[in-house]
C-alpha cells in the first residue's frame, strides 16, 4: 500500500521543513556524520517507531491489536545509476526505516512499514501473513512472543512437572516452526518449539506452544 | 636586492606548494566510505607491486544476522572503485526433519540473533579484532558479536616461474537458532573473489537427535556490478554431447525473472554482468555465481525446487505472497516474469547440507521414561559448510597478482 504524502502524520510542508532541518544539520568540524549505510541508531529506531505507531494506515491494519517490534532495519534507497561513484550520491541517499510489527493477541499477522525518515512519514504499509493458505509463519518473532512461550510451557502442570517446580536450571531455547500440516496442534498457527538445555545437557522432551490459542503441548523424543 | 630576495622568496613559496599539489596523485584516491568506522572493513592486498583492495560495510541486522552493504572492490590503487553487491544477507534457514513429523520444519531466521563473541572465538593472535556493529534486537546481551579476520588461503596460484599465497578479510558472526548455532561467514579475496559461506553447529536437537535432516540456507545477493542498473544475467552450462569427443559450454542469457535449477552435470553457473563497465580487452565485466555444495535438496515446500533464482529488484511482489521485502522466501510467489535483462537484477541462491546424523554428534541416554529430566542428550555437532563463490569475470584485464 503506498501512502499518499496527504495521508502522512507529517504535512508535506513540515516534512519538508524537517529535511531542511536534517540538511542545515550537517555536521560541524570534528563531529561524527552519519554516512549513507551507518546502521539505524537507538533514537531513529525509537522515532520510526513512534511515527509508525502514529499513522493511520497502521493503526487500522493492526485493527486495534497490541503488537511488538519483530524486526527493524535500515533501508537505504539506491542513488541513480549515473556513471558516479557511489560517495558522490552520499548526501542525497536518504535514510529508511523497515519495521514489522508481530500482533500479540489472537489470530496471528503482522504488519511492514517503511518510513523516511528524513521526511518524517510513513512511506508505505502493508499487512503480512495472517491469509489462509500461508498462515503467518514469514512475520518474525518479536522477543515478547518467546518470552510469552516460555511462560506458559513454565506454569503448565506438565511443565513444572518436567522441569521442576521452580525450574532447576533449564535454560529455554526457541524454534519458530512452519505451517505444519492438517490435525496439527501448530497447522499454520503462530507456534514455536521450545527446547530445553541445562549447560551442555539438552532434555528429549519438547514442548509446542501454539501462541493464538495458548495451548502447550509436550512430546517425549524418539530415535 | 631585499625586493629582489622577497620576490625569490614568493616563487620558492609558490613552487613548494605546487610540488606538494604533485605529490598528491589524483587517480590515487581511497575507496569512497560509505558507513562510519564501527560498519566498516577494508582491506588492501599487495603482490609483486600490484595491489587490490576491498571495502565493504557489515551490519548486524538482529533476527536476520549478519549482512553486508555495499562491497566495493578495485583491480589497482589507480582503478576506480567498482560495485558488486548492493547487499548481501541471509534470507532463511529451512530446516525439515525427514521422518515426516510435520511440526519439526523449522525456519530458523523467525527468532534468533548473533550472539556475543569472545577473544577465544577471534583471537588478536591469529589476526582477529572484534568488531562491534550496533545490535537492534532489544534485551539482547551486550558484546561483540562479529569477528573480522585476515586469513591465509593458501596457494592462489602456481606457475613454472613462481608461487602466489593468497589471503582473504573474513567478516563472521554466530547466529543463535536454539540448539544450533550457524556460522554466518562473508569472506573478501585478493582476487577479487567474493564468498558467503553457512557453517552449522551447536548440538542435534534432542527430540530427534539420530533424524536426519537439511539445512537449507537462502542467500539474498542484491548484484550491482559497476553501479545498480544495466546488468544481466545468463546462465553458464556445460553438456557432454556423447560423440566426437566433442561437449558444448553455453552462457545463456535470461530474459526473465525465473528459478532455475542446478545441475552437477552441467556445473551450472550463474552470471551477471554489467551492460556499460568493460575491461581494457572490452569484455563486459561481471561476477559469476560458482554453488559450493554438496547436494541438492528438493522437498515438498515449492520454494526449494530451484536452487538459483533471478529476479528485478523490486520489493512490491512481497506484498502479494503475504511476505516481507528482502526477508521472503516465497519465491515461486515473488517472481512475477519481469524483463531482468539490462535492469537491476537480485540472485537468490539456496545451499543445502545435508545431515546424516553419527556418534561424532553427541550420545542420547534413554533413563526412566517416566522421569524425562533423566532422558537427554549431550555433545556438539562439528561444523558443516555450505555456500557459494562470486567469481571476477573479466572484471581485471589479465591474470591477478602474478608475476
Amino acid at each position: 500500500m503506498n501512502i499518499p504524502q496527504s495521508g502522512s502524520r507529517i504535512g508535506p510542508a513540515a516534512a519538508r521543513l524537517l529535511l531542511l532541518a536534517t540538511v542545515a544539520a550537517a555536521p560541524l568540524h570534528g563531529q561524527q556524520r552519519t554516512l549513507p549505510f551507518d546502521p539505524l541508531t537507538p533514537g531513529e529506531r525509537a522515532t520510526a517507531e513512534q511515527l509508525a505507531r502514529g499513522d493511520s494506515s497502521v493503526l487500522r491494519l493492526l485493527e486495534g491489536k497490541a503488537a511488538d517490534i519483530a524486526s527493524i532495519e535500515l533501508f537505504v534507497p539506491k542513488p541513480p545509476d549515473d556513471g558516479k561513484p557511489l560517495s558522490a550520491h552520499a548526501n542525497s541517499m536518504g535514510r529508511r526505516a523497515d519495521l514489522v510489527f508481530s500482533v500479540l493477541d489472537g489470530p496471528h499477522f503482522g504488519v511492514w512499514v517503511r518510513v523516511d525518515m528524513q521526511a518524517g512519514r510513513i512511506l508505505e504499509v502493508q499487512r503480512v501473513g495472517g491469509d489462509a493458505e500461508r498462515g503467518s509463519f514469514q512475520v518474525p518473532f518479536a522477543p515478547r512472543e518467546v518470552e510469552r512461550a516460555g511462560s506458559l510451557v513454565l506454569a503448565s502442570a506438565e511443565g513444572r512437572r518436567r522441569l521442576g517446580d521452580p525450574p532447576q536450571g533449564w535454560v529455554l531455547e526457541y524454534r519458530p516452526i512452519g505451517p505444519g500440516a492438517p490435525g496439527e496442534p501448530c497447522f499454520r498457527s503462530r507456534c514455536v518449539a521450545v527446547l530445553f538445555r541445562r549447560d551442555r545437557t539438552y532434555l528429549r522432551s519438547y514442548a509446542f506452544v501454539n501462541l493464538e490459542t495458548g495451548t502447550v503441548i509436550f512430546q517425549d523424543g524418539a530415535q | 636586492m631585499r625586493r629582489l630576495m622577497r620576490t625569490l622568496a614568493i616563487a620558492a613559496l609558490l613552487l613548494s606548494v605546487a610540488s606538494c599539489k604533485v605529490v598528491v596523485n589524483p587517480t590515487t584516491q581511497p575507496l569512497p566510505v560509505m558507513c562510519s568506522n564501527s560498519s566498516f572493513a577494508s582491506q588492501t592486498f599487495s603482490h609483486a607491486g600490484q595491489q587490490t583492495e576491498w571495502s565493504v560495510c557489515f551490519k548486524d541486522l538482529g533476527i536476520q544476522g549478519l549482512g553486508i552493504s555495499g562491497a566495493v572492490f578495485r583491480t589497482s590503487p589507480t582503478a576506480p572503485g567498482m560495485t558488486v553487491l548492493w547487499e548481501g544477507r541471509f534470507a532463511d534457514v529451512f530446516v525439515p526433519y525427514h521422518n515426516g513429523d510435520p511440526d519439526f520444519r523449522f525456519h530458523d531466521l523467525k527468532w534468533g540473533y548473533l550472539i556475543p563473541l569472545t577473544t577465544a572465538d577471534c583471537p588478536a593472535s591469529e589476526g582477529g579484532t572484534l568488531r562491534h556493529a550496533p545490535n537492534p534486537t532489544p534485551g539482547q546481551p551486550p558484546g561483540p558479536r562479529i569477528c573480522q579476520e585476515i586469513r591465509p588461503t593458501g596457494v592462489a596460484w602456481r606457475d613454472a616461474m613462481g608461487v602466489r599465497r593468497g589471503s582473504e578479510l573474513v567478516l563472521w558472526g554466530v547466529y543463535d537458532m536454539g540448539n544450533y548455532k550457524m556460522i554466518m561467514e562473508w569472506s573478501f579475496r585478493d582476487d577479487g573473489v567474493l564468498q558467503g559461506r553457512a557453517g552449522a553447529t551447536g548440538h542435534n536437537t534432542a527430540t530427534y537427535p539420530w533424524v536426519a535432516h537439511m539445512h537449507n540456507v537462502l542467500w539474498r545477493l542484491d548484484m550491482d556490478i559497476a553501479g545498480s542498473n544495466h546488468d544481466g544475467a545468463a546462465l553458464m552450462t556445460h553438456g557432454e554431447t556423447g560423440a566426437n569427443y566433442i561437449a558444448t559450454d553455453a552462457v545463456q542469457p535470461i530474459a526473465f525473472e525465473g528459478g532455475f535449477t542446478w545441475d552437477a552435470p552441467q556445473f551450472t553457473g550463474l552470471l551477471v554482468e554489467d551492460g556499460v563497465r568493460k575491461n581494457l580487452r572490452a569484455h563486459a565485466s561481471g561476477y559469476t555465481l560458482m554453488p559450493i555444495r554438496s547436494g541438492t535438496a528438493y522437498h515438498q515446500e515449492t520454494f526449494t525446487h530451484r536452487s538459483l533464482w533471478v529476479t528485478l529488484y523490486n520489493h512490491d511482489n512481497a506484498a502479494n505472497c503475504g511476505g516481507i521485502p528482502e526477508q521472503t522466501f516465497e519465491l515461486p510467489c515473488y517472481v512475477n516474469n519481469q524483463m531482468v535483462a539490462d535492469a537491476d537484477v537480485v540472485v537468490w541462491y539456496m545451499g543445502s547440507l545435508h545431515h546424516h546424523p553419527r556418534d561424532e554428534d553427541g550420545v542420547s541416554y534413554e533413563g526412566n521414561p517416566n522421569t524425562p529430566a533423566d532422558n537427554t542428550f549431550t555433545g556438539v555437532t562439528p561444523v558443516m559448510w555450505t555456500g557459494f563463490m562470486l567469481m571476477p569475470h573479466n572484471v581485471f584485464d589479465t591474470s591477478p597478482l602474478w608475476q
